[in-house]
């Protein structure tokens, strides 16, 4: 009976023989470690890209996204508990498609992008990095939607098929993360600085939870470290907390605590602070941070004007909009 | 508005186009409950397949070996 150990994560789960990690998707079948959802997403949709949320990559554009079961992370607030606290094998619905087919499927929906994402892409590492590569030489786009809780050598595997992630920074404290994502925080901040390194289009998610990491030693805190880390130009997405889960005795995040954080971001000197999950809420449109001129007007996951010259310079002061266009 | 990601509770059987149309209107902040008009889902994936994956997972060693 051998036991194996994976090491595609901080948690380095020893698994014996016939058992499976904490993600609970990755087997070990007598001593081979199996990823038992290659191939098998549960949920396949077509998404706007603002849903990801990617704002600065491709905006206005249609991403085929998908997402196998399990999770690396048990996160009590989760939105997707159905899909990411389960293992492939408890699902109702799994599907059968191969990499190849999502590549195929993308292309025929006029999809110029993919999207791994829903539950947590780490985890279905093998299908996610198989697929991307694919889809690489189909001249489609990867985006990988994730908590990045992740070992670097992995990472960097993976990022050389990457355009763009999303990051769910969770929160700004080992405690947060402890107690309310039975994770670590410093192996999501090494794999931020890892993804800029290796050129990928990176943003970054904080979900404002109220009275668990809306103190402005957190927003602060992060915002200042992507500031530091990741450069001015790194796009912060605040997003508004709903009651899911293991977590519904708690309000909706007020909006004004959101806008408060949101000031208190591009105080820190972000250039590019938005506010998710609340329709009209004034901080969902990208503004030139050399002129203030709006250069793209969202409502919702909707783009009202686009007014981005191509290369996505700003029509008034001709200076290029970081990110993604064409 | 649906929180971000969060359309699986619903979704996480493929869509048909009527669920897309549900999902794009959403997105709008418009909430519906359309039953029309929308194509075929997007691929032919085929539901429960009978063949059983067995691909190897990259990343791993035995217990016994150091890390």
């Amino acid at each position: 009976m051998t036991t194996v150990v994976c090491e595609l994560c901080p948690r380095y789960c020893a698994i014996p023989d016939g058992g499976a990690g904490d993600c609970r998707i990755r087997v070990n079948l007598k001593g081979r470690l199996i990823a038992t959802t290659f191939g098998r997403p549960s949920s396949v949709h077509i998404d706007p890209m603002e849903k990801k949320p990617l704002y600065h990559f491709f905006p206005g554009t249609p991403i085929f996204s998908l997402a196998t079961a399990g999770c690396n992370l048990h996160c009590l607030n989760c939105q997707n508990w159905q899909l990411s606290q389960r293992g492939g094998e408890e699902m109702e619905e799994i599907y059968h498609a191969p990499p190849e087919m999502i590549v195929a499927t993308a292309r025929a929906e006029r999809c110029q992008s993919i999207a791994y994402t829903y539950s947590e892409p780490i985890v279905y590492y093998e299908y996610v990095h198989a697929t991307a590569q694919l889809a690489r030489e189909a001249g489609l786009n990867n985006c990988l939607i994730s908590a990045g809780y992740i070992n670097e050598r992995p990472l960097r595997q993976l990022c050389r098929v990457m355009d763009a992630a999303n990051i769910d920074v969770k929160g700004f404290t080992e405690d947060f993360y402890r107690r309310i994502c039975s994770a670590t925080l410093a192996p999501v901040l090494r794999g931020l600085v890892v993804m800029r390194e290796e050129g990928v289009w990176v943003e970054v998610t904080l979900l404002i939870i109220p009275g668990e990491n809306d103190d402005p030693l957190q927003v602060r805190g992060l915002a200042r470290w992507i500031h530091d880390e990741m450069g001015a130009d790194t796009p912060l997405h605040l997003s508004r907390f709903h009651p899911h889960y293991r977590m519904q005795n708690l309000p909706p995040t007020p909006v004004d605590t959101l806008l408060r954080c949101r000031q208190m971001a591009l105080d820190a000197g972000l250039h590019f602070v938005y506010v998710g999950n609340v329709i009209g809420n004034g901080g969902e449109s990208t503004y030139c941070p050399h002129d203030g001129t709006l250069l793209i007007e969202r409502f919702g996951l909707v783009i009202k004007e686009n007014h981005l010259l191509a290369g996505g310079r700003c029509p008034v002061c001709g200076n290029p909009l970081p990110g993604v266009w064409t | 508005m649906t929180p971000k990601n969060t359309d699986s509770m619903e979704k996480t059987k493929l869509p048909d186009r009527t669920d897309r149309r549900a999902f794009l209107l959403a997105g709008l902040g418009i909430a519906t409950t359309a039953v029309v008009v929308m194509p075929s889902s997007p691929g032919n994936f085929a539901a429960r397949p009978v063949e059983r994956s067995l691909k190897e997972a990259d990343f791993y060693r035995p217990h016994d070996r150091a890390g």
